[in-house]
């Protein structure tokens, strides 16, 4: 059973679709990056799932059971917003524990379960108000607030976007540790720990689909018809670069002067062609090797490599 | 019931700790003692205040008058209040985000919006009942009689029932505006049409403005027949205002 379902998921501003007939299917206690550019409409997707935004079309399903927009039933799933904001006048106990009774839990099984998650986030000795925590010291109670429920499912919403390196690592750590138990759905621009940390990625552009698969598969994928050059001098790489120029079923890439990366539709005949080509050139080469794309690589190919406006 | 007395929780807390019971029930309970002082020495006041050649002949006055003066100065004072500590009640919420992380909890919109306004309701009705009491004490210590104490009742549940009204166009504000400086001027505005209400020819007399200005009356007595329909129809007001702001919350995305 997935934990995350939608069919035909549509969300339209007047004529304007954010989302656009989004079919998912995340598997239990898998982390599922969800990537896109700005205005992709990830936002909206996780708060359709979320329950804070209503559908204009389309079913959700979390954990096998349907979501109506309107219900309260959230005791399965997990939220934590781009820019999480407390009740400053709480400390993170006092949050932990009204978030914990609104999902109806009581007495010692609440207790063991903040302090369990205040150990667990790095904040149990912190009895301060949450107005005085800085950014990651929120973003890490948001993370708690989140699982307090012990949910079958959690999203994050740019979770790590504003941390720096110490306290992303510090987040990054603890999504990576709840792998297996819980599914984790969370988007990020930070496409590097998407790589390190998820099993799945989803890439959203307009509100449509890109790519829905493991990251291994997308790099096999986005590397079959791949391979990269690496030339001793910058002049052998000018004198390269004019003779590739002619090629028209050869696409170059020049990474640095002396460095590119060649596609082509078939991997084999593209070394013979470009062994004939140097060779005639008379350039020596100091490597050629299949190329593995980072995810950075892949995410830049499929939506355009454009900024969004 | 479970997310009722939580949230309820939650929010007497923030009462609690950003003072706004404290603030509300000093300013009333500064009123309450002002009105009766000011009353009995108001002959006294002016003399001191004109020269000799400068005759002013005041009236004795008399309980009745520190009723009128107290309420007097809480009708708009106090009601500005109320409009400035619970104008941010929902869409502070929803500017800071705050409501996001609530609302995906085991927690309604019916549950948010009803919750948030029993407790500014209470924290206000504890205030003024405080503020009624103070005044009847220091108007019966300075003219030995202040009037029945239900009479004191009818004019703070009228007073009461009125900003109730207040309250709810406030609450609704909060929820249609982004920001808490629209809900304030709303929330103004309706102030300003509430007071005036009772005005309306014909049906003036039934509107939520006729309570405010039938406190000082109800509270030394003085009774209309008419009045227990204007309660009615001002508590009928506050529920509609309540209901529309349940019915536009659940169609914004927050």
């Amino acid at each position: 059973m997935n934990a995350i379902e939608t069919k035909g998921l549509t969300k339209r501003y007047g004529t304007y679709s954010a989302v656009d007939n989004l079919n998912l299917n995340v598997a239990k206690g898998s982390i599922c990056g969800f990537l896109g550019k700005n205005g992709a409409g990830k936002t909206t997707t996780i708060k359709m799932l979320t329950g804070l935004a209503k559908p204009t079309s389309g079913a959700i399903s979390l954990s096998g059971v349907g979501r109506k927009y309107g219900s309260n039933n959230n005791s399965n799933i997990g939220f934590l917003p781009d820019v999480p904001n407390f009740y400053g006048y709480m400390t993170s106990r006092e949050y932990l524990n009204f978030c914990g009774k609104l999902y109806a839990m009581e007495g010692k099984r609440l207790k063991a379960r903040i302090e369990d998650l205040l150990k667990q986030v790095g904040l149990f000795n912190d009895n301060k108000n949450i107005s005085t925590f800085s950014r990651g010291m929120k973003q890490r109670l948001g993370i708690a607030q989140a699982l307090i429920n012990e949910p079958d499912v959690i999203f994050l919403d740019e979770p790590i976007s504003a941390l720096d390196p110490i306290g992303r690592n510090e987040v990054m750590t603890l999504i990576r540790s709840l792998r297996g138990n819980i599914t984790v759905f969370f988007s990020t621009h930070i496409l590097t720990d998407v790589e390190n940390t998820c099993d799945h990625v989803l890439i959203l552009e307009k509100g449509k689909v890109l790519a829905d698969d493991t990251i291994v598969n997308l790099k096999q994928r986005h590397a079959a018809n791949a391979a990269i050059l690496r030339l001793y001098t910058p002049d052998d790489g000018h004198r390269f670069s004019a003779l590739a120029r002619g090629q028209n079923d050869l696409t170059v890439e020049p990474q640095s002067p002396t460095e590119f990366i060649l596609r082509a539709d078939n991997l084999n005949v593209l070394g013979k062609r470009i062994s004939s080509l140097l060779t005639e050139a008379d350039i020596s080469m100091e490597g050629f090797q299949a190329y593995t794309p980072s995810l950075d690589d892949i995410f830049i190919e499929m939506t355009g490599g454009v900024a969004s406006e | 019931m479970n997310s009722y007395r939580v949230f309820f929780q939650k929010e007497w807390m923030e009462i609690i700790r950003t003072k706004k019971l404290y603030i509300l029930m000093g300013v009333f309970a500064f009123f309450a003692m002002l009105s009766p002082v000011i009353t009995r020495y108001m002959s006294e006041i002016i003399a001191l205040a004109t020269d000799d050649l400068m005759m002013i002949t005041v009236p004795p006055t008399t309980w009745k008058d520190s009723w009128s003066q107290f309420y007097g100065n809480i009708s708009q004072i106090g009601c500005i209040c109320v409009i400035f500590m619970f104008m941010g009640c929902v869409s502070g919420e929803k500017q800071s985000g705050s409501a996001a992380l609530t609302l995906t909890k085991n927690l309604t919109h019916t549950n948010f919006i009803v919750t948030k306004f029993i407790a500014a309701a209470v924290c206000f009705t504890f205030s003024i009942m405080l503020a009624g009491l103070i005044c009847y004490a220091y108007t019966y210590y300075l003219f030995e009689y202040a009037g029945k104490i239900s009479d004191l009742f009818m004019g703070i549940a009228a007073y009461s029932t009125f900003t109730f009204v207040l309250l709810s166009m406030t609450v609704l504000a909060s929820t249609i505006a982004r920001s808490t400086a629209v809900t304030a001027l709303l929330s103004f505005c309706g102030f300003i049409i509430l007071s005036l209400s009772n005005l309306v020819p014909g049906i003036g007399r039934l509107l939520p403005g006729m309570l405010l200005s039938k406190t000082a009356e109800l509270s030394y007595g003085v009774q209309s027949p008419e009045i227990i329909l204007a309660f009615i129809i001002a508590i009928l007001i506050a529920m509609l205002c309540v209901f529309l702001s349940i019915y536009l919350l659940k169609r914004q995305e927050i």
